[in-house]
C-alpha cells in the first residue's frame, strides 16, 4: 500500500514537472510585430538608403570595422601599383562591389542586343563536373565569363541578351508580356567547347546576410523534413557544396543555387571572379594558366584585414521593416499568399541559432520569406546548369524581405535569377515546377485578389 | 575730457552693436517663429525649384564653361588658358559637391554619379591609353570603366601628378604625346558634359528620367514615394549620408581615411589639392537643402525644412543651424594648409582636421537622431 502511494507520488511529481516543461512555449506569432523582418536588426528607413543601415548595438570598434567595409564595398578597384585599392583584373566583370550591387540592392540586366559590358548581370559557365561534384571549369575560361579586361589585355568574350516576347493571358482576358531571355556569346578569345553550360546571374540585395548565415544547418535540414508531416510545406532539399576552407561538403546558403555555405566564401569568390581581386580564401587569379594572366606581385590583392572588414560589413547590415502591415488589402494579400502555398517555400519566419559570440544575430525571430532550400521551378526558368545537388531547374528560394523597396532603392525592378521579370507579377507567372500550384492559384484569382497579393509583396 | 570719454564709449557701443548684427547675419539663427509652418508638398516643391534645379543648372553651365575653356586651350595650349581651365574645373566641382547632399532619385539609381565622379583614377591604364591611342571616339569612351572617365581623369590631365602639369606637356611630341592628351581631354570633357546633361534632365519635367514628377507627387500609385514624409525622409537621410561620407571620426569618412593613414595620395581631388573645397561644399549643400536655397544665400526660403522645424520646435532648429554653421565654420580654421599636408603636420593642423570631423559628426548625429524623428512625428501626409 505504502509502496503504491510512493509510486503515485513519484508519478504526480513527474506529471507536474512535465507540465511545467511544456509551459515554456515560443512567443506566439500573433504577439510579434510583423514589421520586424530582421528581428532586433530591423531599420525603419523606407527610402533610397534603406538597404544600407548598420546593425544596432555595435561597439565603437566594430562600427569602425563595419564602416571600413562599407567604404571598400563602393570603392572602385584599379590596376596595381596604385596608392588606393589596387589589384583589379587582369580579367573582371566590374570594378567594385557597389557597381553591381547598386545601393546595396539588386542589379539590372544589360540593354538587349548590346554586349553586356559593365552591366551587373554576369554569366557563369561550366563544362562537366569537378572532383567534388560541383560545376567543372571550362578549359581556358574557368567558371565565369569575364567580359572585361584591363587596358591591353584581351577579355574572354562578350555576351548579349535578347528577349523573346511571350504574351500571358489570364482566364479573365487580362494579359501580360513576358520576356524569355536568349544569350549569345561572341568575340571569345579562344574556342568554347560544345556542350558548354551557361547560367546568367543577377546580383542580389546584400542586407540581412549575417542573419541568414546564422540560420543553422539543423534548421535548414529540419525545414526540408517538415514537408513530411505538414501539407502546407512544399518539399525542398538543401544543397551540399564543397567548402574550400573546411575541405568538406557542407550545407549551402548563399547564391541563387545555394552554392556557398558562408559569407566569407561568397564574398571571396565574388572578389576573385567578378573583380579579379585575389584574397585569403581564393588566392589564385581567375585567369591563372590563361594567356591573360599577369602577376602584379600582390599576394593577395586585398589584405586579410580589409577582406575581414568587408565580410563584417556584409554581416552587419539591417533588414528593412515591412510597411502597411495593417492595410486591409495587404492583409488580404497575405492570406492569399498562404492559401496559394507561396509560403510553402517562401517561409515567413525562421529563428536563427544562438550565437554567443555575435549577439546581434543570435536567437532572432526573422521574416526572410525563404527556406534556403532548392526547389524545381520548371522548364521556363531552368538554366540547365547543375551546381552540386542543385539540378538544372532547381534554384534556392529567393528571400523576399525588402523586395517592395527595390524600386525606391535601385530605381528599377528586375527580378528572378537573371532579371527577366520587370515586375513581381511577371516573376510570379514565370514560376513553374514545384511552384505550379501557387502560380496556377494566382492566375485564377479575381483581379482584385491578384492586386492584393502583389500589394502584400510590396509591403515586404 | 568728459566729452572724449562719452565719444569713446559711444563708439564702443556702436562697434559692438555692428559686430553683433554681423554675427547674427552669418549664423542665420532667426528666432522669429513663422505663424504657419510650410506644408510638406511646398517644401518638396521648393527643394526642386530653388535647390536642386539651380544647383544642377549651375553644374551644367559650369561644365559647358569648362568645355569652352578646354576647347580654347586645345587650339593653342598655353599656361594662361591652362589656369582658366583649372579654375573652370573647380567651378564644376563646386556645383557638383554641393549637389551631393541630395543624391537621391535617378542620379543615384541610374549610376550617373559613378559615371562622373569615380575615385580613384585608373592611372596605369590611363598612361598606357595615352601612349597607344590618338583617336578617342565616343564609342571608345563609352566602353571605358568609370575610373577612366569623369572629373578625376580630367583633373589628372590638367593638374598632373602633384599639380605639376604645364601647358608644354600638351605640345610634346614624344609619347605620351601632347596631341593624345588633348584628344583624351576633349573626349573626356564631351563625355562629362553629356553625362551632366543627363543629370540635369532628372530635374526636367517630362524628360525620360523625370524625378520632379516622382518626388512632387507622392501617392499610392507612385512606385518610389507613397507619402510626402517618405520623400522628405529620403532627402534628410541623404543630407546625413553625405556628412558620414565626408566627416565622421568614427566611421571611416573621406577625411578620416586620409587622417588615420597620413597618406595624402588617398584623398579625392588629390591632383588639384581641391579636397577642402570639395568637403566644405558638401556641407554647404546640406545647408542649402535645409534652408531651401542655392547660391550662397543663408536666408531660409519660406517653404523650407528650416521653417517647418522652427514652427514646431524652435530649439531643435537652433541646434540644427548651430550644427550646420559649426561644421561649415570648422573649415575656416583648417583650410589655410592643403588637406593632404594638414593631415601630416603636427603643429596643431591635425587637431584642426579632427575638429572638422567632429563638427560634421555631430551634425550627422543631430540629423539622424533629431531631424529624422521630428519628420516622423510632424509630417503626417
Amino acid at each position: 500500500m505504502r509502496k503504491q502511494f510512493t509510486t503515485y507520488c513519484y508519478l504526480f511529481i513527474i506529471v507536474i514537472l512535465a507540465a511545467s516543461c511544456r509551459k515554456y512555449q515560443d512567443f506566439p506569432a500573433s504577439e510579434q510585430d510583423p514589421r520586424l523582418s530582421g528581428g532586433s536588426q530591423t531599420t525603419f528607413d523606407a527610402g533610397s538608403g534603406a538597404f544600407d543601415h548598420s546593425f544596432e548595438g555595435l561597439s565603437v570598434h566594430d562600427q569602425l570595422i563595419h564602416d571600413i567595409g562599407d567604404k571598400e564595398f563602393s570603392l572602385a578597384f584599379v590596376t596595381a601599383p596604385a596608392p588606393l585599392n589596387p589589384g583589379l583584373g587582369p580579367l573582371y566583370n566590374n570594378i567594385s562591389c557597389g557597381s553591381c550591387h547598386q545601393s546595396q540592392g539588386s542589379g539590372t540586366p544589360p540593354t538587349p542586343g548590346q554586349p553586356a559590358g559593365l552591366a551587373s548581370l554576369l554569366m557563369r559557365i561550366s563544362y562537366g563536373v569537378d572532383e567534388h561534384g560541383g560545376p567543372g571549369p571550362v578549359p581556358g575560361f574557368g567558371l565565369q565569363l569575364q567580359n572585361n579586361a584591363i587596358y591591353g589585355t584581351q577579355k574572354e568574350a562578350d555576351f548579349t541578351v535578347n528577349y523573346i516576347l511571350q504574351t500571358f493571358t489570364y482566364p479573365n482576358g487580362d494579359s501580360v508580356q513576358l520576356h524569355k531571355p536568349v544569350y549569345t556569346i561572341s568575340n571569345s578569345y579562344a574556342g568554347l567547347p560544345g556542350g558548354l553550360l551557361m547560367s546568367p546571374r543577377l546580383p542580389p540585395e546584400v542586407f540581412g546576410m549575417g542573419l541568414l548565415e546564422n540560420i543553422g544547418d539543423a534548421t535548414i535540414i529540419a525545414m526540408s523534413n517538415q514537408a513530411m508531416f505538414d501539407t502546407t510545406i512544399i518539399p525542398g532539399h538543401p544543397n551540399y557544396v564543397w567548402d574550400v576552407v573546411k575541405n568538406q561538403m557542407v550545407v549551402g546558403r548563399f547564391g541563387h543555387k545555394a552554392e556557398r555555405s558562408d559569407l566569407a566564401q561568397q564574398i571571396g569568390v565574388a572578389l576573385n571572379e567578378d573583380i579579379g581581386i585575389t584574397n585569403k580564401i581564393f588566392p589564385v587569379e581567375n585567369c591563372y594558366g590563361q594567356p591573360q594572366f599577369k602577376d602584379d606581385n600582390m599576394h593577395p590583392e586585398i589584405s586579410d584585414s580589409l577582406f575581414n572588414c568587408l565580410v563584417y560589413y556584409l554581416k552587419t547590415i539591417q533588414v528593412p521593416a515591412r510597411r502597411n502591415v495593417t492595410d486591409p488589402t495587404v492583409l488580404r494579400g497575405e492570406q492569399l499568399f498562404k492559401q496559394a502555398k507561396c509560403s510553402g517555400c517562401h517561409r515567413q519566419t525562421i529563428v536563427t541559432d544562438v550565437n554567443v559570440a555575435f549577439p546581434q544575430v543570435s536567437n532572432q525571430t526573422i521574416h526572410p520569406y525563404t527556406d534556403l532550400l532548392l526547389h524545381d521551378l520548371g522548364p521556363g526558368l531552368a538554366d540547365g546548369r547543375p551546381v552540386y545537388s542543385a539540378n538544372g531547374s532547381e534554384f534556392r528560394t529567393c528571400p523576399l524581405w525588402g523586395i517592395g523597396l527595390t524600386q525606391v532603392v535601385t530605381g528599377q525592378t528586375s527580378f528572378l535569377h537573371d532579371g527577366r521579370a520587370a515586375t513581381l507579377e511577371q516573376a510570379i507567372l514565370w514560376h513553374g515546377g514545384e511552384a505550379s500550384y501557387s502560380q496556377n492559384f494566382f492566375v485564377h484569382l479575381p483581379k482584385n485578389d491578384r492586386i492584393a497579393l502583389l500589394a502584400f509583396l510590396n509591403s515586404l | 575730457m568728459k566729452t572724449k570719454h562719452l565719444i569713446f564709449l559711444t563708439s564702443v557701443a556702436v562697434t559692438l552693436f555692428i559686430a553683433s548684427c554681423h554675427k547674427a547675419d552669418n549664423n542665420t539663427t532667426t528666432t522669429t517663429t513663422p505663424t504657419t509652418p510650410p506644408t510638406s508638398s511646398a517644401i518638396i516643391a521648393n527643394y526642386c525649384t530653388n535647390v536642386a534645379i539651380p544647383d544642377y543648372s549651375a553644374l551644367l553651365s559650369n561644365a559647358q564653361a569648362f568645355q569652352a575653356a578646354a576647347t580654347t586651350f586645345s587650339a593653342n595650349p598655353n599656361d594662361n588658358d591652362l589656369t582658366t581651365m583649372r579654375t573652370a574645373w573647380k567651378g564644376m566641382r563646386t556645383a557638383y559637391e554641393s549637389a551631393e547632399a541630395f543624391l537621391i532619385g535617378p542620379i543615384a539609381t541610374l549610376n550617373l554619379d559613378p559615371d562622373v565622379d569615380t575615385w580613384p583614377v585608373e592611372q596605369n591604364s590611363l598612361d598606357s591609353l595615352l601612349n597607344n591611342t590618338t583617336n578617342f571616339t565616343p564609342a571608345m569612351m563609352a566602353s571605358l570603366p568609370p575610373t577612366l572617365a569623369g572629373f578625376h581623369p580630367i583633373e589628372y590631365l590638367i593638374f598632373g601628378q602633384n599639380g605639376t602639369a604645364t601647358a608644354a606637356d600638351f605640345t610634346v611630341t614624344t609619347t605620351p604625346t601632347g596631341a593624345s592628351k588633348i584628344n583624351y581631354l576633349m573626349a573626356l570633357t564631351n563625355n562629362l558634359v553629356s553625362n551632366i546633361t543627363l543629370i540635369r534632365s532628372a530635374y526636367t519635367v517630362g524628360s525620360s528620367d523625370d524625378f520632379i514628377s516622382i518626388i512632387e507627387n507622392p501617392g499610392p500609385t507612385n512606385s518610389t514615394y507613397q507619402t510626402h514624409k517618405a520623400a522628405l525622409l529620403d532627402l534628410v537621410n541623404s543630407m546625413s549620408s553625405i556628412c558620414g561620407e565626408v566627416g565622421g571620426s568614427r566611421n571611416d569618412g573621406k577625411i578620416w581615411s586620409v587622417y588615420s593613414t597620413q597618406n595624402a595620395a588617398l584623398q579625392e581631388s588629390y591632383f588639384s589639392n581641391n579636397s577642402w573645397a570639395d568637403f566644405s561644399n558638401n556641407i554647404i549643400g546640406v545647408r542649402n537643402a535645409y534652408l531651401g536655397v542655392y547660391g550662397g544665400s543663408t536666408t531660409p526660403a519660406t517653404n523650407s525644412l528650416y521653417n517647418l522645424v522652427a514652427a514646431k520646435n524652435l530649439s531643435l532648429n537652433n541646434t540644427i543651424m548651430a550644427g550646420i554653421n559649426n561644421a561649415i565654420g570648422s573649415f575656416n580654421a583648417a583650410t589655410s594648409i592643403p588637406f593632404g599636408q594638414a593631415v601630416q603636420y603636427t603643429n596643431g593642423e591635425r587637431t584642426q582636421v579632427l575638429n572638422v570631423m567632429n563638427a560634421i559628426d555631430s551634425l550627422q548625429s543631430t540629423l539622424n537622431n533629431k531631424l529624422v524623428p521630428f519628420i516622423n512625428q510632424y509630417v503626417t501626409d
